[in-house]
């Protein structure tokens, strides 16, 4: 070692021996000669003063108290940010529109492949299986709102939810069992397509429409008993389960929901179809899905046809039932909550008509129908307005006195149930003369009384039409209770018309001659997005009749029995429930876009790595045997 | 109906039938005429609210039926297209894109420089009653309240006679002031009422409810109107601070009499179980 180095280590230990030395002399100094004050030596010992003292004793008081506290029954929690009332309301609202679809698309499935086995046409049935598809993420997400649901029921609404389990548990084990049957239903008839035979697949099919109705009915029960309450005594005590089950409302809304479901399913199915339309690389998949999306729109015509008889008929009951209600509902604080009804009804019907024209296009050569459009549009237009026509008008002062009061003399014709009857009923003999027209494109009869039945066909639609419109004016010149009676001949009329006019052009069109081919897939993209305007319409308007329905029963829970005393016993503004609705059909359509892309993924190509090139093995365990992965 | 302007709307359109003229002309014609029709042709003008919510079912019925094929889209977008890109229009293509402008900037102004006035009002003709109401300290069930005196129009016609004439009597002593000789809401305090009363003749007021609807309207009046859906502004009294149960029933009995409108009635089948 050099001595400079020698010299630096020597200095390094004497600065480092140093340092600990003068280290310790401080601590030596400090501890023995620093100036303590007593408060710091008194912080040694235990803090006994008076108000530490009292905090201990209130703790130990607080402590008792909850140990011996009583079990009292919450009648209401609450819910963060937007309150329990809205998160009830959205959660049930989806799974109401889940639910819906859920129900619906068994039923149009199966009728779909009962027509493809009938005519041993295969595209039916790959139809229907793709309808299928869409069902079994569906069928979670519904159960797992209706699970959500009652959970969201018990925590925040526990009193009201307790009420109606006393009322209403003898029907919980069926509705559980139900739900584990359709279940069963669903899942066999999914992945059983293509291995039982044709009919044990369609009586599979039938299983889960059947069951899937019935848990419908159930539930149905439970809400319509809210608004119509049954088999209890005035005080609310239970005196017959099945009375209560079997309300004013039940009834109705069991007509009403299962036709809606129908047209709510095949909208959304449609809506399906035009998504994949849109995304479509091929012409033959854009022929595939226009012709699904086509029997999609279909369906939901179909369903939406009926739908404003059994909407009528369960107005009728309601205000049968009271007519606090029947007022409430139609007109005062919702009667313009109709209007906006009238308006998606209308641009529904619309939309409906708009896509059957749009259609017709599709068929090869001049079509000899287009020319009729016009009037039909005049007819549906002029309903529309109609039925939009408000009784309570919104008007300025001056135009209040202008009119010499709040009503119209002319438009107060127009804003009763008389005129709107009537328009509906012409509204649908319009669109199912469009659906005609539609069906006879590119077609000519070849049976020698092709004229008189077409003589036949306009007559009945002529007296018909007639018929409607004379009982909606004569509807005028009789009292309330015979007025309503008059909707019976008027439905009983559209009725009698579609089905003849349908009979006689079965027969009339059975051999006859095609004119032009049609191209499935060559649409204007615009039809595409008016089956997806219509989903999206079918929806609002199902969560907004959902709120005039729940609405009606205002400060209520169970009208009449059992009162609502927490912080949202008010009946929210259309403003309001408009934005809740709007949001919920957001989140709906966010969640129904995950399930087309998850039924989607089924026609997707297998993952593989990059790099492997076809023909060789891919890199997944399973899909080749080891040994012959080994030898390639 | 306003004929002279009606009468000039249709000659329009019949000349253009006779002009052939293109289908933009005939849907920009048919638009225009539809909104001067609805907006100036009545002799009791249509609320600007329903105006609106007729131009608008027009409109995207107009775009239906332009745009439901392909060869009716093309036709009536050729003249526009003709207007944009051939020299020989440039003129009116000029006047178009200043007139535009200047009718929004127009329509923008008059919207801003109306008079002053008081806000659109919703006045619900048919308010909802309530379940339950206390009328002279009795308790009335709404669902089940029926006018007392109704079956005396078959029982017994000459005591049902009486019961109208004690209506008649009531009526003019008190009603008439505001709701006029004729029930037509003409009565001579009109002029100061807003809103002004209803119409008793009217298809769409009376004729829609049952008897006990009017019973419980007449016996609260304004103050017992509910809150929901306001705003609710009427000056009618509550008559039961100044009439009887029984002249209440009478009154009503004599409303439907005059007008000749049936109250609106519950048959068997309508009844609660």
């Amino acid at each position: 070692m050099t001595s400079w180095k020698l010299k630096a280590f020597a200095a390094a230990v004497i600065a480092v021996v140093g340092l600990l030395a003068v280290g310790r002399i401080a601590v030596y100094m400090v501890g023995k000669h620093e100036y303590k004050q007593p408060a710091r030596a008194a912080a040694q010992a235990p803090d006994t003063t008076p108000r530490e003292k009292g905090i201990a004793d209130e703790h130990t008081a607080q402590e008792n108290a909850d140990k011996a506290k009583p079990y009292v029954e919450a009648e209401y929690r609450t819910f963060p940010v937007v309150g329990s009332r809205v998160a009830i309301w959205v959660v049930a609202q989806l799974h109401l529109l889940f639910a819906a679809f859920v129900l619906a698309v068994p039923i149009f499935a199966l009728i779909i492949e009962f027509i493809g086995y009938k005519t041993g046409d295969k595209r039916y049935d790959h139809l229907a299986q793709e309808f299928t598809r869409l069902l079994s993420v569906s069928f979670s997400l519904t159960a797992t709102f209706g699970a959500f649901l009652t959970f969201m029921l018990i925590a925040l609404y526990p009193k009201f939810t307790n009420y109606l389990m006393s009322v209403f548990s003898p029907t919980f084990l069926p509705y559980v069992l139900l739900f584990f049957l359709e279940a069963g239903f669903l899942y066999t008839y999914y992945y059983g397509w293509g291995k039982f035979s044709p009919r044990i697949h369609l009586l599979l099919g039938l299983g889960l429409n059947v069951v899937g109705t019935c848990i419908m009915l159930i539930a149905n029960a439970w809400l319509t008993f809210m608004t119509s309450p049954n088999g209890v005594s005035e005080k609310g005590a239970l005196i017959s389960t099945w009375d209560a089950v079997r309300n004013y409302t039940w009834m109705p809304i069991n007509v009403h929901r299962f036709i809606a479901n129908i047209a709510f399913g095949g909208s959304i199915a449609g809506a399906y179809a035009a998504f994949k339309y849109l995304s479509a690389k091929t012409d033959e998949e854009r022929a595939h899905y226009d012709w699904m999306g086509y029997i999609g729109n279909f369906v939901a015509i179909s369903g939406f046809l009926p739908l404003p008889f059994a909407g009528y008929w369960l107005a009728k009951e309601i205000y049968a039932y009271s007519q606090t209600l029947g007022l409430t509902m139609m007109g005062g604080a919702f009667s313009w909550l109709f209007i906006i009804q009238a308006v998606l009804i209308g641009n529904l019907f619309l939309g409906a008509n708009y896509y059957l024209w749009l259609g017709m296009g599709r068929v090869e050569g001049v079509n000899p129908f287009q020319k009729y459009i016009k009037w039909l549009l005049l007819g549906v237009a002029a309903c529309f307005m109609v039925w939009a026509t408000p009784h309570s008008i919104i008007a300025t002062v001056s135009e209040v006195r202008a009119m010499g009061g709040s009503t119209h003399p002319i438009l107060t014709f127009l804003g009763v149930m008389s005129a709107k009857n009537t328009a509906v009923n012409i509204l649908i003999l319009t669109t199912y003369m469009s659906f005609l027209l539609y069906r006879r494109t590119g077609k000519v009869p070849t049976v020698s009384w092709a004229r008189a039945g077409n003589t036949a066909q306009l007559s009945i639609f002529a007296a018909a039409a007639a018929f409607v419109i004379f009982l909606g004016v004569y509807g005028y010149f009789v009292e309330a209770t015979v007025r309503i009676k008059l909707s019976v001949p008027q439905v009983s009329s559209v009725l009698f018309t579609m089905i003849s006019v349908t009979i006689i052009d079965v027969f009339m069109y059975r051999k006859a001659q095609n004119t032009g081919v049609v191209h499935w897939g060559k649409i204007p993209v615009i039809s595409q997005y008016v089956l997806i305007f219509i989903a999206v319409t079918f929806t609002w308007l199902m969560g907004l009749m959902g709120y005039v329905r729940s609405g009606l029963r205002q400060h209520w829970h169970v009208y009449g029995v059992m009162r609502d005393t927490s912080v949202d016993a008010f009946t929210p503004t259309l403003g309001f429930a408009t934005k809740v609705v709007s949001v919920t059909v957001l989140i709906f359509f966010a969640l129904i876009g995950f399930v087309f892309w998850l039924a989607s993924l089924h026609d997707k190509r297998d993952w593989e790595a990059k790099g492997v090139s076809e023909g060789t093995v891919p890199l997944k365990t399973g899909t080749v045997p080891m040994g012959e992965e080994a030898k390639a | 109906m306003k004929l002279m302007v009606v009468l000039p709307l249709l000659a329009a359109i019949l000349a253009l039938r006779f002009m052939k003229a293109n289908l933009f002309t005939w849907i920009a014609t048919i638009w225009v005429a539809f909104f001067i029709a609805v907006r100036f042709g009545f002799s009791v003008p249509i609320p600007s609210s329903v105006v609106g919510i007729y131009v608008s079912v027009a409109s995207i019925a107009l775009f239906t039926y332009v745009t439901s094929d392909r060869g009716r889209l093309k036709a009536f977008v050729a003249p526009l297209v003709r207007l944009m890109t051939e020299k020989r229009y440039t003129m009116l293509l000029a006047l178009v894109v200043l007139l535009v402008p200047t009718l929004v900037a127009g329509n923008v102004y008059r919207t801003m420089s109306a008079a002053v006035e008081g806000p659109f009002f919703s006045r619900t003709v048919h308010p909802a009653p309530p379940a339950e109401i206390t009328v002279h300290d009795k308790k009335f069930d709404m669902i089940t309240l029926q006018n007392p005196f109704r079956p005396l129009e078959k029982d017994n016609p000459e005591q049902f006679k009486v019961h109208l004439q004690n209506g008649r009597k009531v009526y003019y002593q008190n009603c008439v002031f505001c709701h006029g000789d004729s029930m037509a809401a003409n009565g001579m305090f009109v002029h100061a009422l807003n809103p002004i009363p209803t119409n008793f003749t009217d298809k769409g007021t009376i004729a829609m409810l049952q008897e006990s609807f009017l019973f419980w309207r007449i016996s609260k009046g304004g103050p017992g109107l509910p809150e929901e859906g306001g705003p609710w502004d009427t000056a009618m009294p509550a008559w039961e601070h100044f009439l009887t149960e029984d002249e209440i029933w009478d009154v009503v009995l004599f409303v439907y009499d005059f007008t000749g409108q049936r109250p609106r009635a519950r048959d068997e089948s309508e009844k609660p179980k």
